[in-house]
């Protein structure tokens, strides 16, 4: 082959210029300690650095709004847990409440610590975290939730809540929105009173003894059932009076009612001498409704019987629920009684009372309680699927026993059918009086305020000097206890989730962690230089550079013009 | 002759080779020098009767080594090596730029929407809020920055351009000088070759060759044409056609390489038929690369900042006003350039799609009118023709397209989309409060509802459509179940009057009523006998049974009948024999009875229920009158009222198909909120206005969210990835670039060394040479010294 002398020189240079660019390019991996310099280096690599480092950044994220999130939930349990503490004290002072030998003055007493414990209550619904922001009320967080003194909730409003209903979420994980706030609604406000299902009560116009439960529901799938109102009540009616009445519906509201000129009737009132009634006949025009001629009998009955009720040997005249004249002695017991007959001759009046019925009054501990449980929405009774009647013949068809549960079931075949029983009961005790009532009613939200204000006005407005005013003060106390068990419950359910979300905050904290390490390895596996391999090269390049410029230098110098003299 | 001539020609022919060598020598590191050697032969030999006398020797010539096709394969490695490492110095420039850990967009953008999940994880906080500004502000400044570069780059390139144009036409004008030359060299030597004239023309299309590949044809008079590109000639024998760099018709930014012929016209050369060296390096890289990759750039730009506009749009800030625009597009939507050589007044505008802006590409796009009001719109990258002869405005690749004024035929126009999103983004808004990080919608549930449903959030697809004027935002959904439970049930109807149990009732002669079971077209009338009078309640009852089945025909249980009782008031009832929703019984009076009216008084119909009855449906209800926005009418719940739309549990109901009072034309609210459960008949729950919600943060969220959506590229990649794909084009390039400029240059070296070893001076060859010239011509003068001693003897001789 020939040689150019040329090309010992531009060979030469080449090769020296190549192993001087490797060798820089190790120098900068070993200096900077990064596998790839360029993304020519590696290109796949490069591009999946970029996005195994979004990946570690948006895995960080989480991580912050983990903390965030742990550290909101961890404020709102506190003041939770503060509640529950308080809880116990109402409780406490409830129960000492209830105690029947206490003095109007230390009910007072009791009534002045649950204000101060109000208070406390609702500074807790209106705490704020470190940023002024309040916890409970919704997305509104610069808004004061809940307001309303005692006195306000008193005349019969609620707890005035200006927050909302919005849960506040922070992104923890790719795929999780954790709820790190509870609205006050839920918290403080939407609590079932009563039972849960239902709520009892008693009669304002009670004027016996009897003491309700909170009740319960043994079946929530009938108590639910279609035919079921749920605006029921307990009524109770009891024999001590004698009454009379007729066996004929008087027709309403379309066809009227007319008496001849002189039609009579006899009627004897406990035991005493028949004495004959006239009813006058209005005047020639029909009575428009049988209520207004029962108001004629009784002004024809007290003119015949010289006597007004409540006067011993009066009676009262009255329609019942189904239309039939009902006339009543004034008094009760076991002579109480009526008797009626039909006076011959009548030209229109015959057909008001057709056959009577009777019942004597009972004395003492012969007067039995009945009681009738009565759909309010349509005035039936639940027993016959008509309206409500009471005396003999009437709907109060079972006997009431104190303690022991009166049972939303037997009933007509109205009320949901098949079984026709609506899966509830609850629990009278001491004696009702007749007329008597107890509602059973749905339950509604009632706020934890509310509860507490109602018992505050039990106790300062209570007065147990009357049986019948005592059995009121005893039945709030019940109820107040009941309510505050819901709102008890309501609490534990929120201290239960925001437990079970500060449980997963941990769980996702430690996947967090392993994920940050796989990223962390993949990223030093992509990125990194292997240090040994690099430095060896390095060596290696150094060698390869000093034996090529050696023999450069030595091939160089060799020339014939040297020998040339 | 004789000897002395002999020995004389043997001094020249030495003179000579000692000369060449001599000129070997000297130029042993001229580039492009070819070794040159004598060609030495005999003079014509005399005859003689002893024969034929040798009469010395002498130069026929002298020659250049050389191999036409050697020096053709140096040519050809060398541009493309030149190419390679043109394109290469350009490409490591925005190479290095892009992956760049603390320059690069990566970290940019990564602080970005870290910031903005930290403002969602604290909306209410001002300087959290102001953290995400400021981050916002830093992304914008990096996308204009990494843009600037890459202008730069640009730039540089068009300066570059503009540079390799002269030193071409520099070259061109040389060798057609040289061309000239060689004519005259050669007119004054036919047989001898102007060697080093020749190298030198080699040498500087050589030079040439480094800046664009050419080919060459020797012709016949010896000199050379010059081709570039597919035969666009760029000297032809003394004649040089100049190049010049200008400006792209149809973008000023752009340096385009044009030629001109010596007669004066100017073509546009096409980038295809600039290929090889520096200015085909420069111009691979120029449409390969830079374009590719500042589109890109740009897209991200203009994608982010338009999904992230949208989303903000459907917020509501810190002062409860709705959310605006976050980032100004103003200035980074598409352009449009005019080509200068347009005639017709046509204007072209261009404008992204926020809806399909997934669908963006890193294209420009040609539009091109054909006359008669249609237009061809193509994609560059791939020359799709995505408008194809059709009339504008249309929509493409996430933008549409129109045009004002009047194109003339053959008019065209170049659309860059996305090229100057990057550098013209920037902040809409500075106000750390105008941060939409809440939902402007939010949903409620009254403490009265009994069922168990809940309502979700609720979210606002459409701000504009919920803050209608006519949207009161204070509106309900409400739920009616047409039956609780699913209770088959027969149609009936029962007469208002109680019907006196112990009295008695009498019928007239002739007695009737009209009666339709089951929605009969017409009434069939009912004649009652008043054989019975008078009449018992129970004793009616039968009688009017016995007519019923008379005068319909059919007896209970047969359709179409109907089955009369009392029922527990001592009203009358008639009911159907058959159940079901069509099951019904309508009654009416006929005039003229005489005893028979009242009996029924008014009487309530009442429809059957069918065993899939206990549908629950919903009616929207603007709480603010009481209306339903169905019907615009008071909300009525009834089957026949406002609330006929099902209830699905989790399906959403959205806020639309309104009546026409509410938001005209779309008839939409742009909401929509889903309840899960089951809702009592009469629960409600409330969507409206988010007043004072600051500490919401669901837009914040889904702001953030959009980090890691798939919004790019059709739906196919997140930001991140479209950002990571740029970064691996360029470096694929770059090292695709490199490894071919290395195989090149081997290539190369390998050419220039097999040139060389034919063409190249061997010093230690020349000083042989030269050894061996300095000893023929020291024989040579040996040789007239002998000859003169010769004549020396002869001279004596006469002595």
């Amino acid at each position: 082959m020939r040689v150019a002398t040329s090309m010992i020189f531009d060979a030469g240079v080449s090769t020296m210029n190549k192993q001087m660019a490797s060798l820089l390019h190790l120098q900068q991996q070993v200096s900077t300690g990064r596998r790839i310099l360029t993304p020519a280096d590696d290109p796949v690599g490069a591009a999946r650095a970029l996005e195994v480092t979004q990946s570690k950044n948006i895995l960080e994220q989480y991580a912050t709004n983990q903390q965030n999130a742990t550290s909101a939930l961890g404020l709102a349990e506190v003041q939770l847990n503060s509640i529950n503490d308080l809880f116990g004290r109402i409780k406490e002072l409830t129960v000492q409440a209830g105690n029947a030998a206490l003095a109007a003055s230390d009910r007072r007493s009791i009534a002045f610590e649950l204000r101060a414990r109000y208070d406390e209550l609702m500074g807790i619904a209106n705490s704020a975290d470190g940023q002024g922001q309040y916890l409970f009320s919704g997305y509104m967080g610069s808004t004061k939730p809940f307001g309303g003194t005692i006195d306000f909730l008193n005349a019969g409003n609620e707890v005035i809540y200006d927050g909302d209903d919005g849960q506040r979420t922070l992104q923890v994980s790719a795929t999780r929105m954790l709820e790190v706030s509870d609205s006050g609604n839920d918290v403080f406000r939407r609590i079932k009173n009563g039972n849960g299902y239902f709520t009892t009560n008693y009669a304002n116009a009670n004027t016996g003894t009897g003491i309700i439960d909170g009740g319960s529901v043994t079946d929530p799938a009938k108590w639910n059932a279609a035919t079921n109102s749920q605006n029921l009540e307990v009524r109770f009616w009891n024999d001590a009076v004698g009454q009379a009445n007729g066996s004929v519906a008087l027709t309403t509201p379309s066809l009227t009612i007319t008496t001849g000129s002189n039609d009579e009737f006899t009627l004897s009132v406990d035991g005493g001498a028949a004495v004959t009634v006239t009813v006058g006949n209005n005047g020639g025009v029909a009575y428009a409704t049988p209520q207004a001629l029962a108001a004629a009998v009784q002004t024809a009955v007290d003119a015949a019987l010289g006597a007004t009720p409540p006067a011993a040997g009066s009676a009262t005249v009255s329609v019942n629920a189904a239309n039939q004249l009902v006339v009543t002695s004034s008094t009760s017991g076991s002579t109480s009684g009526v008797t009626l007959a039909a006076v011959t001759g009548n030209t229109g009046y015959a057909d008001m009372f057709g056959t009577p019925t009777y019942v004597s009054g009972h004395a003492g501990n012969d007067v039995t309680t009945y009681y009738d449980l009565v759909d309010v929405t349509t005035g039936f009774s639940l027993f016959t699927g008509a309206p409500s009647t009471n005396g003999n013949g009437g709907s109060y068809t079972h006997v009431f026993e104190s303690g022991q549960p009166i049972e939303f079931s037997g009933l007509n075949a109205a009320y949901n059918p098949p079984s026709n029983d609506l899966g509830a009961s609850v629990t009278i005790s001491g004696e009702p009086a007749s007329g008597d009532a107890f509602a059973v009613q749905a339950s509604t939200s009632q706020s934890i305020f509310k509860t507490l204000a109602n018992l505050i006005d039990a106790l300062e407005t209570g007065n147990t000097g009357q049986p019948a005013d005592a059995a009121k003060y005893s039945n709030e106390i019940g109820f107040a206890l009941t309510n505050f068990n819901q709102a008890n419950d309501n609490i534990l359910r929120v201290r239960a989730m925001i437990g079970s979300r500060m449980a997963e905050l941990e769980s996702l904290g430690s996947v967090n962690e392993d994920l940050n390490l796989q990223y962390q390895q993949t990223l030093s596996n992509l990125q990194d230089l292997d240090y040994a391999k690099a430095i060896s090269d390095l060596t290696r390049k150094q060698t390869d550079l000093q034996a090529a410029q050696q023999s450069f230098s030595r091939i160089s110098q060799l020339t014939l013009f040297d020998y040339i003299r | 002759m004789g000897i002395f001539n002999v020995g004389v020609s043997g001094l020249g022919a030495a003179q000579a080779g000692i000369l060449t060598t001599s000129h070997n020598i000297a130029n042993a590191s001229t580039p492009g020098y070819s070794r040159q050697l004598i060609q030495q032969t005999t003079n014509t030999p005399m005859f003689s009767g002893s024969g034929y006398l040798g009469q010395g020797t002498n130069v026929e010539t002298i020659r250049r080594v050389y191999s036409q096709q050697l020096t053709e394969q140096v040519l050809s490695a060398q541009t493309g090596a030149a190419e390679m490492d043109s394109y290469l110095s350009q490409i490591s420039q925005i190479s290095n730029l892009l992956a760049d850990p603390d320059a690069g967009l990566s970290p940019a953008m990564t602080d970005f929407f870290s910031a903005v999940q930290e403002m969602a994880a604290n909306p209410a906080s001002i300087p959290a809020r102001q953290a995400m500004l400021s981050a916002s502000q830093a992304l914008v400044a990096r996308f204009e920055a990494i843009d600037q570069r890459m202008t730069e780059v640009r730039t540089g390139v068009n300066a570059q351009i503009s540079s390799n144009v002269s030193a071409i036409n520099s070259y061109a004008q040389q060798i057609a000088n040289i061309n000239q030359r060689i004519i005259s060299a050669q007119a004054a030597g036919p047989n001898q070759a102007p060697n080093d004239l020749l190298d030198q023309r080699d040498q500087l299309v050589a030079d040439l060759n480094q800046l664009i590949r050419v080919t060459t044809i020797e012709q016949n008079d010896g000199t050379y044409s010059v081709f570039i590109g597919n035969g666009q000639p760029l000297v032809v024998g003394t004649l040089d056609y100049s190049m010049q760099a200008v400006a792209a018709p149809d973008d000023p930014e752009r340096i385009i390489v044009a030629i001109r012929s010596p007669m004066g016209t100017t073509v546009n050369m096409p980038e295809s038929m600039l290929s090889g060296g520096e200015l085909g390096g420069l111009i691979a890289f120029r449409s390969e690369s830079l374009d590719g990759a500042q589109n890109a750039l740009g897209r991200i730009a203009l994608t982010l900042a338009t999904n992230f506009n949208t989303q903000h749009r459907l917020g509501q800030d810190l002062t409860g006003a709705l959310g605006g625009d976050y980032f100004d597009l103003s200035l980074a939507g598409p352009t449009v350039r005019e080509n200068a050589t347009n005639t017709g007044s046509a204007t072209v505008t261009a404008s992204i799609d926020a809806a399909t802006v997934d669908e963006l590409t890193t294209s420009d796009y040609r539009l091109i009118y054909n006359g008669s009001g249609n237009y061809t719109v193509t994609r560059l990258s791939d020359n799709a023709v995505l408008v194809s002869g059709a009339p504008l405005p249309a929509s493409i690749d996430g933008f549409s397209i129109s045009v004002g004024g009047t194109p003339n035929v053959g008019d065209s126009f170049l659309i860059q989309p996305v090229r100057g999103a990057a550098t013209n983004l920037s902040m809409a808004i500075s106000d750390p409060r105008s941060i939409a990080a809440a939902s402007p919608v939010r949903t409620g549930t009254p403490l009265t509802n009994t069922g168990s449903a809940a309502i979700d959030a609720g979210r606002v697809t459409d701000a504009a459509a919920w803050n209608a004027a006519t949207n009161s935002k204070n509106l309900e959904v409400r739920f009616w179940t047409d039956t609780a439970g699913t209770v088959t049930t027969a149609g009936r109807a029962n007469g208002s009057v109680v019907l006196p149990a112990s009295t008695t009732i009498n019928v007239g002669a002739n007695d009737q009523f009209a009666i339709q079971v089951d929605g009969a077209a017409s009434p069939t009338t009912i004649t009652i006998s008043n054989a019975g009078n008078p009449y018992a309640p129970a004793n009616l009852v039968t009688a009017i049974q016995t007519a019923l089945n008379t005068d319909l025909g059919v007896s209970p249980p047969a359709a179409g009948s109907a089955t009369a009782s009392l029922d527990a008031a001592g009203r009358l009832v008639i009911t159907s024999s058959t159940t079901g929703a069509s099951s019904s019984i309508v009654l009416s009076a006929v005039t003229g009875n005489t005893g028979f009216a009242d009996l029924f008084g008014t009487p309530v119909s009442t429809g059957g229920i069918a065993a899939s009855a206990g549908t629950t449906y919903y009616d929207l209800v603007d709480a603010a009158t009481g209306n339903s926005l169905f019907t615009g009418a008071p909300s009525a719940t009834s089957a026949g009222g406002s609330y006929t739309h099902a209830y699905t549990s989790g399906q959403p109901i959205t806020l639309s198909g309104l009546a026409a009072a509410y938001n005209p034309l779309a008839n939409d609210f742009g909401a929509t909120f889903t309840v899960t459960g089951t809702p009592a008949s009469g629960d409600k729950f409330t969507i409206e206005r988010n007043a004072n919600g600051v500490s919401d943060n669901r837009n914040g969220v889904l702001l953030a969210a959009l980090q890691t959506q798939n919004t790019m590229s059709g739906g196919t990649a997140t930001y991140q990835s479209a950002y990571s794909q740029i970064v691996a084009d360029v470096g694929n390039k770059s090292r695709q670039v490199e490894i071919t400029g290395q195989a090149q240059q081997s290539l190369y070296e390998r050419a220039q060394t097999t040139r060389d070893q034919l063409s190249g001076v061997n010093l230690d060859e020349e000083a042989a040479n030269l050894l061996r010239y300095q000893q023929a011509y020291q024989a040579a003068a040996r040789m007239l010294d002998i000859a003169s001693g010769l004549f020396d003897e002869i001279l004596a001789l006469g002595r």
